[in-house]
């Protein structure tokens, strides 16, 4: 099936604003959670799908970019299954991320994993 | 289009399988693989060095744990705390715990505190281990160490070797911190043996810090325009609006998209369809 040319410019747009964002982090914060509220409000309407490596790094809360140096601390917690902990500094949000071995084919609508 | 029959399951099967597209991330992170040369050596260093200061971990056998608990909640009736101390000096001459505790705290062992270690820029070389399953448990300190301009390796065989010369069962990440004295000399030799990780904001920024570049390229006038215009919105952006417009980014490379395509997974629990609804059509 040949990709819908809307969708394909659509697509660019939101991978341009998630690049132009981590770019732009070190600099400045809070143009880096414009682009990023930006990209996720563009998908919302279009009803775009993004990788869950790209959704878990922007925060649901607040929309700023969470890298693993600045914007968002990774935790590994042990406690029944391994699993990791992500969290916003900015609005506290956390996120946990469990870390399962085996990972479905890549191909599969069920995405999981990266 | 075919006329849909009821209840014939062999034609719902024929339906054509959508492929959806889904964003990608354009990013990919990755360990650079070092040469087995390399990677012997460094584990030969790290070694001696161990060997040499003989930092080891001594963990009090635990197995004799609940036996304990109950002969003390029946002997604390009868007062007599002598066993306690006996169960645990038992296997064990030594204290348990670490035999260098200075040594220790010149080491980051363990993935959470290399992390928080590296977050505070407190370590100057970084080890990590190849055989992590899942790999996303140290992915993150691809780009952790990229931001400090902490050089970071992989190693292949890191846990097996070092983990029973520190008396752990598995090390993941291991990092030196700044004030080590012990293991300066390792440090430096194994430093330059480690390529350069590979992340496209930081490295680039790195290098804008060093030189002056000029800001002709037309990627660059795409962000500066929106930047320009996003900071009359946002009043702290107008202070900042001249340090902004001095942005580098001549070496922008945009990535090009990348799209995920997507197969319904074929063995999906599907609902049984209603079939009221046809009925009354029909």
């Amino acid at each position: 099936m040949a990709a819908p040319v809307r969708d394909r410019e659509a697509l660019q747009r939101l991978s341009f604003l998630y690049q132009a964002a981590h770019w732009v982090l070190p600099h400045s914060p809070a143009l880096a959670r414009f682009y990023c509220s930006t990209q996720r409000g563009a998908a919302r309407r279009l009803v775009l799908r993004m990788a869950p490596s790209v959704k878990r790094t922007i925060c649901r809360r607040c929309c700023s970019l969470l890298l693993p140096g600045a914007g968002g601390s990774l935790r590994l917690r042990g406690g029944g299954q391994p699993h990791t902990v992500l969290r916003c500094r900015s609005c506290g949000r956390r996120r946990h991320f469990l870390c399962q071995r085996e990972l479905r084919p890549l191909g599969q609508a069920t995405p999981t994993g990266e | 289009m075919s006329v849909i029959q009821q209840g014939t399951a062999t034609l719902r099967k024929a339906k054509k399988i959508t492929v959806k597209t889904c964003l990608d991330n354009p990013f990919v992170f990755q360990w650079k693989t070092i040469d087995g040369e390399d990677m012997h050596f460094i584990l030969q260093t790290l070694e001696e060095r161990l060997k040499h200061t003989g930092l080891k971990k001594i963990e009090t056998p635990r197995k004799k744990k609940r036996s304990l608990t109950k002969k003390q909640m029946e002997r604390k009736c009868d007062a007599s705390t002598t066993e306690l101390p006996k169960g645990e000096t038992e296997g064990n001459h030594q204290k348990a715990g670490w035999t260098d505790i200075s040594v220790r705290r010149q080491l980051a062992i363990g993935v959470n505190e290399v992390t928080k270690a590296l977050e505070k820029n407190e370590l100057l070389l970084l080890l990590v281990c190849k055989s992590a399953k899942p790999a996303m448990i140290t992915s993150h300190l691809i780009q952790l160490s990229a931001s400090r301009a902490t050089p970071a390796g992989q190693v292949p065989r890191l846990s097996e070797t070092v983990a029973p010369l520190l008396g752990l069962t598995s090390i993941l990440a291991l990092g030196f911190k700044k004030q080590s004295d012990k293991f300066t000399e390792a440090i430096e030799a194994i430093i330059p043996k480690i390529p350069a990780l590979e992340v496209p904001w930081f490295q680039y920024r790195t290098e804008e810090s060093v030189g002056h570049a000029h800001t002709d390229s037309s990627e660059n006038e795409e962000p500066e325009q929106l930047a320009e215009a996003l900071g009359d919105e946002l009043t702290s952006q107008k202070r900042k609006r001249t340090e902004s417009s001095q942005l580098d980014l001549s070496n922008v490379i945009l990535q090009p998209l990348k799209i995920k395509k997507l197969v319904p997974n074929p063995n999906k629990m599907k609902k049984p369809p209603r079939k009221k609804k046809k009925a009354f059509s029909a």
